[in-house]
Parts: structure tokens; C-alpha cells; sequence
């Protein structure tokens, strides 16, 4: 892809991508440095679109992700994701949910977060994550029911 | 509430396709119902983000050198510096004279002069 193409991708993709690296990796910082890495991966890559446009952006959103989880220490939850948050019964939920995603394994996180913020159907998923659709459903299934036994 | 049922509910709170005949046995589940709602709450909680974008992702940075270029830049400045340091190492075994065509330098002469230092018939 070329300069002009990468511009447009990112200005499509940029802040779905930003937000799930965000409550992914758990660090507002290290998101944004890894949301212009995602972006920057694109240029010079072989891809056409095919319809997995948003697939493919975010799987290599998601790979970036694991690689900074693997290398950096993980900093506890911190109050910064939730400043941000709507009213006030919302952001109570909110920050309430983001300790529970906490405790949830990354597997099952990342395909919460890749369906909840990235707004990706179970196909697109699954493509990111290297799973199939059956796969992309239970784990969210897994995940849902985890974070319920928690918030209710 | 059955796991079956709350499945089928998370499927279709997603917008998947689900079997008609299950969906319609979840939705008579009261408690599969409520995890119906919660589904959804969870969803609006995750969504409850209305931060604008960072100044830093207003647009894209130019890309520096990846760090593969920078291994190559770096293997190939270690070559580099082999060859020229090769070319500065003094190298003794040029002087070998069995590498040589030519004879090596004496360094000792000694001349001898006929009917001083030998006779002929001696």
C-alpha cells in the first residue's frame, strides 16, 4: 500500500483501533504509539483489500498488542480509562467492567473488546485472532458469562 | 437458564445468525432474559467512551527505519570495518619467501677472493 492509501486507512480505522489497544494493553501511551504502528505496518504491505479490510487492521492491531503484553510488564488498571466515561450510573459500570475485564484471560478479553469496541462480526474475528466463527462465539459467550458472575 | 440459551442470546445481542427455534426457547427463559440485559449494559459500559482522540493520532507519523534496516546497516558497518582494519594489519607472511618470486634481501656477505682466501689445487 502506498502513503496515500495508509492516510486513508488510518483516518477510517484510527479510532476504533485506538480505543481497543487502549483498554487492551491497558496504557494510554503505549496505545497510541501502537496505533500508528499498526498503521505504519501497511505501508509497503502486499494487501488489496477484500472486503476483510477491517479484519486485517485489526489483527495487526491485535499482534502488535500481544507482542507489548509479552514484553512490558502489565501496570495495574489504572482510573485514566474511565475519565472519559459518560454519566455517571455508566461510568460507575464502566470502570466496574474495565476491573473485571481485568481478570479475564487476554484471549477471552480480546475478542470482548475486538466485538464491544472494534464492533468486528464474528468472522472478522476471527480472521484477527486466527480462530473460527464457532470459536469467536464461545469465547465471547465465555467471556460474558465471566463478566456477568462479576458485575451482577 | 441453560448455557444453550444465554449462547444463542449472546449470538443475536452480536447481530449472528441464530436458530429461530432456539432463540424463541431462550427468550422464554426468564433468567436467560436478564443475561439478555446485562449483554447489553455490558456493551453500552464498554462503549461509555467519549474521549477524543489524542492529538498524537491526528495524523499519521512518517515511519522510521525499522529496526531489520537497522541490523543490516549495522551488519554491513562491521563488515566494513573488518576489511578496512584488514587492509591496516601489517601481514608478515606477504614476506614469506616461498610466496615470493623474489630472493630475500642478505644479510650477511661474504666474499671470497681467489689466491687470497683460496688457492687453486687447494
Amino acid at each position: 500500500m502506498n502513503r496515500e492509501q495508509v492516510d486513508q486507512l488510518f483516518v477510517r480505522h484510527r479510532d476504533p483501533v485506538f480505543r481497543f489497544l487502549r483498554r487492551f494493553v491497558r496504557d494510554r501511551g503505549a496505545a497510541e504509539d501502537l496505533t500508528q504502528e499498526t498503521f505504519l505496518r501497511a505501508l509497503g504491505a502486499s494487501y488489496t483489500a477484500n472486503g476483510q479490510e477491517r479484519a486485517w487492521v485489526f489483527q495487526v492491531a491485535r499482534n502488535l498488542a500481544r507482542d507489548h503484553l509479552r514484553a512490558h510488564a502489565r501496570a495495574p488498571l489504572t482510573a485514566e480509562l474511565n475519565e472519559h466515561a459518560g454519566s455517571s450510573s455508566d461510568a460507575s459500570l464502566a470502570l466496574e467492567l474495565d476491573s473485571a475485564l481485568a481478570t479475564l484471560a487476554d484471549d477471552d478479553r480480546e475478542v470482548f473488546l475486538l466485538k464491544e469496541i472494534g464492533g468486528l462480526a464474528y468472522s472478522e474475528i476471527a480472521v484477527a485472532c486466527g480462530l473460527t466463527p464457532d470459536a469467536v462465539r464461545s469465547r465471547l459467550h465465555r467471556a460474558r458469562l465471566a463478566l456477568r458472575k462479576q458485575l451482577t | 437458564m441453560t448455557i444453550i440459551h444465554t449462547e444463542v442470546l449472546s449470538a443475536f445481542v452480536d447481530g449472528e445468525p441464530v436458530d429461530p427455534a432456539q432463540l424463541a426457547a431462550a427468550l422464554h427463559d426468564p433468567d436467560a432474559r436478564a443475561a439478555l440485559i446485562d449483554f447489553v449494559r455490558f456493551r453500552d459500559a464498554a462503549r461509555a467512551d467519549t474521549e477524543a482522540l489524542p492529538a498524537s493520532l491526528e495524523r499519521l507519523r512518517q515511519p522510521t527505519p525499522q529496526r531489520r534496516v537497522l541490523r543490516w546497516v549495522a551488519a554491513a558497518a562491521v563488515l566494513v570495518l573488518m576489511f578496512v582494519a584488514g587492509l591496516l594489519t601489517p601481514q608478515p607472511w606477504r614476506q614469506n619467501p616461498a610466496s615470493s618470486d623474489t630472493p630475500p634481501q642478505p644479510t650477511r656477505i661474504e666474499r671470497f677472493e681467489p689466491g687470497v682466501d683460496w688457492h687453486p689445487g687447494d
